[in-house]
């Protein structure tokens, strides 16, 4: 097979995978989406919530497509300077997590006013962002650093795998973790507005879906890098790994993606705050 | 809990933080070991620079109201030495109430509601009215 026609099958493999998220996004700010949004965040439209609502879905969800098919097709063009599996993914996923950033940039409230008011409640990442997908994050990062040390001492022949290639994946994917840890954290520091419950409760509705997006975007790195290193595994001579190091890259694989859809699904997870008395006692 | 500024006021805006934490410190509003927002939310939150808010935090550490542990954040100690100052009587009481009344606004309540609850409270741990 010439290279340009497996580079096709790449993209095709994409677009098919990207096809239902690019629907989804791109049709996020429909009334009908904006009301099933709401009812699984356990909002109620009216007062001005329902416009602000569909103004973010529709303005983050184009950012988010926007930044993917960049990285999409930025990842396949450098794709062809290189060998490298995992560079095409990770720059998918950084374009991916470029436009979240960009659509969450765009969502600023902004203070005004001599007379200003702030809950004096911490908001908490915890609080955002299903627990689970912190572990999956944490979890997949240590499992690619362990089996990229592992395949550095283990005996191998390199005209497969390159040593440079495993250790720039651990680094990666650490990187991502680390970055996206802090941009959520970010995320939460932006300001918010205290006006009426419903209000707070549309904010923090916002909140957790930018911050679930990121979160999302740096588990989906953790997993495919965490792939890329078992795919390397398999090529060491030791037979065990051989047999069964290709499967597990495959299931990462598939792990990174369905755990990227659901970080990002707003039915996953509804904020958990005790509201603006509450105060959390160490 | 709410802290409220007024920017278009003489008093400092790190003084009005510094002054209602110290209140609800003093009067139990704010527990022993309650966690504060973190400096970059709390000054995104009332519009200030991280740095208003980080000399507030410094004062109320200085004056033993709040601890800082490193990566953990900021909890309340104490009254601190401050507690004095922040008694009910001197602006005490009036800090409280008007975190009370914001709270209340908060949760969607009219104030007939709000005062029966403030009279429910006191029955139930035998205040004298």
């Amino acid at each position: 097979m010439e290279r340009w026609q497996a580079e096709l099958i790449g993209l095709g493999i994409y677009a098919a995978v990207a096809a239902w998220p690019a629907y989804r996004a791109l049709t996020a700010g429909r009334p009908a989406r904006v009301r099933e949004w709401a009812a699984v965040q356990g909002l109620e439209l009216g007062n001005g919530n329902e416009a602000v609502v569909a103004s973010y879905l529709r303005r983050s969800g184009r950012w988010r497509m926007a930044g993917a098919l960049v990285g999409m097709v930025a990842g396949q063009v450098l794709g062809t300077f290189s060998d490298s599996s995992l560079l095409p993914l990770a720059v998918l996923l950084t374009g991916y997590l470029a436009g979240v950033l960009a659509g969450e940039l765009a969502t600023h409230a902004e203070v005004s006013g001599s007379r200003r008011l702030a809950s004096l409640s911490p908001r908490q990442l915890e609080e955002y962002v299903p627990p689970v997908g912190l572990v999956w994050m944490g979890w997949g990062v240590g499992a690619t650093v362990a089996a990229g040390v592992a395949f550095l001492v283990l005996p191998r022949d390199d005209s497969y795998a390159q040593p440079a290639e495993v250790v720039a994946a651990a680094v990666i994917a650490v990187a991502f973790a680390l970055g996206t840890r802090a941009l959520a954290q970010r995320l939460l520091q932006r300001s918010q507005p205290l006006g009426s419950p419903a209000a707070l409760a549309t904010d923090d509705a916002i909140r957790s879906s930018g911050v679930r997006a990121v979160v999302g975007a740096g588990t989906a790195m953790a997993l495919v890098a965490l792939s890329f290193e078992c795919s390397a595994l398999a090529t060491t001579e030791v037979q065990v790994l051989r047999w069964t190091m290709g499967m597990v890259a495959i299931v990462a694989l598939g792990f990174g993606y369905g755990a990227w859809r659901t970080l990002v699904d707003p039915a996953s997870w509804r904020v958990r705050r005790g509201g603006p008395a509450a105060g959390n006692v160490a | 809990m709410i802290l409220e500024i007024d920017t278009a006021s003489a008093t400092p805006p790190y003084e009005q933080i510094r002054e209602q934490v110290a209140t609800m410190a003093a009067t139990g509003v704010l527990p022993v070991g309650a966690r504060l927002p973190a400096i970059r939310q709390l000054a995104g939150d009332l519009g200030l620079a991280a740095g208003t808010v980080a000399r507030a935090y410094h004062e109320l550490e200085v004056d033993g109201v709040i601890e800082s542990r490193r990566r953990h954040g900021s909890f309340v100690r104490g009254p601190g030495r401050g507690a004095a100052r922040a008694a009910p009587g001197s602006g005490g009481l009036d800090a409280v109430a008007r975190a009370f009344a914001v709270a209340v606004h908060q949760l969607g309540a009219n104030q007939l509601e709000a005062l029966e609850a403030v009279r429910r409270a006191f029955d139930k741990i035998g205040t004298p009215g």
